[in-house]
């Protein structure tokens, strides 16, 4: 998959991120609406302090999104963005930090940086001949109804610990036929390589009694490999994925599911989530899902490919059982209060995430966060430790 | 609830046929006429019910401690159940879209992730964008003598305008307020105060309306304000900024694949 480019900017895209940024600056927000195209984004900043391995460690990062959004006529639309993002404090980081004691003296001991980015989070264009919608570029596949834990999300996994963080868009063609009100049917390819070992997915939705349902069938061809001591370690496997998911409400109580069955590299697997939600009459809202991985152990140790996968995004969790829950309330004046945590059911290690959300200003957020974790030394969060960040968020 | 403009109602056969007469102060009837409650009720629905609308909004959150945000949006509605809206301000939630094709059925579409979720039983108690206004209070069945019975408890003049007051009980036990009391305008057939209650007899939200102007031969309320009971530090005010009715929306607005990316 492709990944945000690092480095100097090219002449054409220094030029386009200025009139992004500087055009509405300067004209205000009537004139960047007035050829039909509207220009949006924020800044952002963070601060994050954590403790792992008994060192504190911190990292400082501003980020600028600038989004243009420009329609031409009723069947023709385009979107892009770009995100440059610049980092400072602990800029690097050590392998050895992410594994359990047992894998570190095999880690290398170089450190790996953490480099200032600029990318285009998506650009795409929305063409729709008739019933027919066709999206090209680089676009947002989000698909699935869970929380945290989406199986059919085959292209960008959430970060588990903060799962509502904006992701980056996937290169990719994609022709839609609606086939109702509230539903259609998509045909997605990702060029990725060549023809053959490029992923391709069908995707069907509909809206049945009150429920709305989804299938795929997705053929990837993952890549696992990775560099370790200089040893090649994985490959690139034909996976074949069946899916869907099902979202819909009893009694007042909001129930989604969510899984795949996978065929990869020889050997097969479920992923499967169940979760539910209720508000309750005083705002607050209550959340669980839990999430079934069939690739997954039921218990620590884990082997040194798992983590690694893990690290690289290609597995979700190490563990067969995950748990996560949460509840967020709507307290005194702007302020939003949430507790949520993870489990892994196996080996009982848990992350316990606090946060707090203050709209500061009608276009200014600031966020809290915290994380806390616990478990026996090589669990899945037993070496995550503690800390947290503060954010501001400026939109314009 | 009929305070919410982008959610509107289809015309019952009597309704079309008051909502003729209304057009002409002249054939209205007199206050003193005293009419029965279901009469007012469909009078209510007659005025405050259409076939098709779009309309431009401010909503205006007011904070106890002073602060305030402001919010736009444009919404395009047909008939009892197909609404659509956007928000075009501020930058924070520009974008963001609502779907509904009827009373248990919302989604959201929220333009960071690119993403639609389906707003699922007890969510619908969750303020609208931070508002008193709930996803349920958008999500009720505008046609008031479907869902209550009703009684005249009295007349009352409200802000110089002489009122009928009524009390209504839901006939069903799954609608968002169990019972209500309103405050209609004996001459225009407009709510001017709504109270809505819990099962218990707790009053959860207090409307007052007002700004009452003619569009297209009807009486509208141009400014809701909504207390909630259960939101004390806040109050959320609606203001209408263009309200047509009648107009010709294209049936493509109000599909997923729209909300998730469509022109419009």
């Amino acid at each position: 998959m492709s990944r945000p480019a690092t480095g100097s900017f090219s002449p054409p895209l220094l030029l386009t991120g200025l009139l992004l940024i500087v055009g509405p600056l300067v004209a205000g927000p009537r004139a960047a609406r007035a050829q039909g195209a509207v220009f949006t984004g924020y800044f952002e900043h963070q601060y994050t302090l954590a403790r792992r391995d008994g060192a504190w460690s911190h990292l400082d990062y501003d980020r600028l999104r600038a989004d243009i959004d420009a329609e031409a006529g009723r069947s023709t639309r385009a979107s892009a963005a770009i995100i440059w993002q610049i980092f400072r404090g602990n800029t690097s980081i050590r392998l050895r930090e992410l594994l359990p004691d047992r894998f570190k003296p095999l880690a290398p001991s170089a450190p790996i940086p953490i480099e200032d980015q600029h990318f285009i989070n998506h650009a795409f264009i929305v063409l729709r001949p008739g019933p027919v919608t066709i999206t090209a570029g680089k676009q947002y596949l989000a698909w699935g109804r869970g929380m945290v834990f989406n199986p059919t999300e085959l292209f960008r996994p959430k970060n588990l610990l903060e799962p509502t963080y904006e992701r980056e868009g996937i290169g990719a063609i994609q022709a839609s036929v609606a086939t109702g009100r509230l539903g259609d049917i998509s045909l997605v390819y990702v060029p990725d390589g060549g023809p053959r070992s490029s992923p391709k997915v069908l995707r069907v939705r509909q809206h049945l009694a009150g429920w709305d349902l989804s299938a795929l069938v997705a053929e990837l061809h993952e890549s696992t490999t990775i560099d370790f001591m200089g040893q090649p370690i994985g490959g690139t496997e034909r996976r074949l994925v069946f899916g869907g998911d099902v979202t819909g409400e009893v009694l007042g109580f909001g129930l989604w599911a969510e899984a795949t069955w996978n065929r990869h590299a020889g050997a097969s697997w479920w992923e499967l989530t169940l979760g539910g939600n209720t508000t309750l009459p005083w705002g607050t809202l209550l959340a669980i899902e839990g999430f079934y991985d069939g690739r997954g152990q039921w218990d620590a140790p884990y082997p040194l490919t798992s983590w690694l996968a893990r690290l690289t995004g290609a597995r979700r969790t190490l563990g067969k059982g995950m748990l996560f829950a949460t509840l967020s309330h709507p307290a005194w004046q702007l302020w939003t209060f949430g507790l949520s945590g993870l489990a892994n059911t196996g080996d009982r290690s848990v992350v316990i995430l606090p946060t707090v959300l203050y709209s500061f200003a009608q276009n200014v957020d600031l966020t809290l966060y915290g994380y806390l974790s616990g478990g026996a030394e090589g669990t899945e969060f037993g070496s995550q430790g503690q800390g947290g960040f503060i954010r501001a968020r400026v939109y314009f | 609830m009929t305070s919410v403009a982008w959610k509107p109602g289809s015309r019952t056969p009597v309704g079309m046929l008051v909502a003729a007469l209304i057009g002409c102060p002249g054939l209205c009837p007199a206050v003193s006429a005293q009419p029965s409650a279901e009469e007012i009720l469909r009078r209510v629905d007659a005025n405050m019910t259409f076939d098709t609308a779009r309309t431009t909004a401010r909503m205006i959150i007011s904070y106890s401690d002073g602060d305030v945000r402001e919010l736009e949006f444009t919404s395009w509605a047909q008939g009892e159940d197909r609404s659509f809206l956007e928000f075009t301000s501020p930058a924070r939630d520009a974008g963001s879209r609502f779907l509904r094709l009827g009373p248990d059925l919302m989604w959201i579409y929220l333009p960071r992730v690119g993403k639609s979720v389906r707003i699922q039983g007890h969510m619908l108690r969750q303020g609208l964008m931070g508002s008193d206004f709930s996803y349920g209070d958008a999500s009720e069945n505008p046609s008031l003598i479907e869902d209550y019975d009703a009684v005249i408890e009295g007349q009352e003049e409200l802000d110089g305008r002489p009122t009928w007051i009524l009390h209504l009980t839901g006939r069903t036990r799954d609608l968002a307020y169990p019972s209500e009391r309103l405050w209609i305008d004996a001459e225009r057939w407009v709510p001017l105060k709504e109270e809505r209650y819990a099962r218990s007899g707790r009053l959860l939200k207090t409307a007052t309306l007002g700004d009452v102007r003619q569009v297209g031969g009807r009486w509208y309320p141009f400014r809701v304000t909504l207390d909630n009971a259960l939101q004390a530090d806040t109050s959320t005010t609606l203001e209408f900024i263009a309200f047509e009715l009648e107009v010709s929306i294209p049936d493509e607005i109000f599909t997923l694949r729209h909300l998730e990316g469509g022109n419009l």
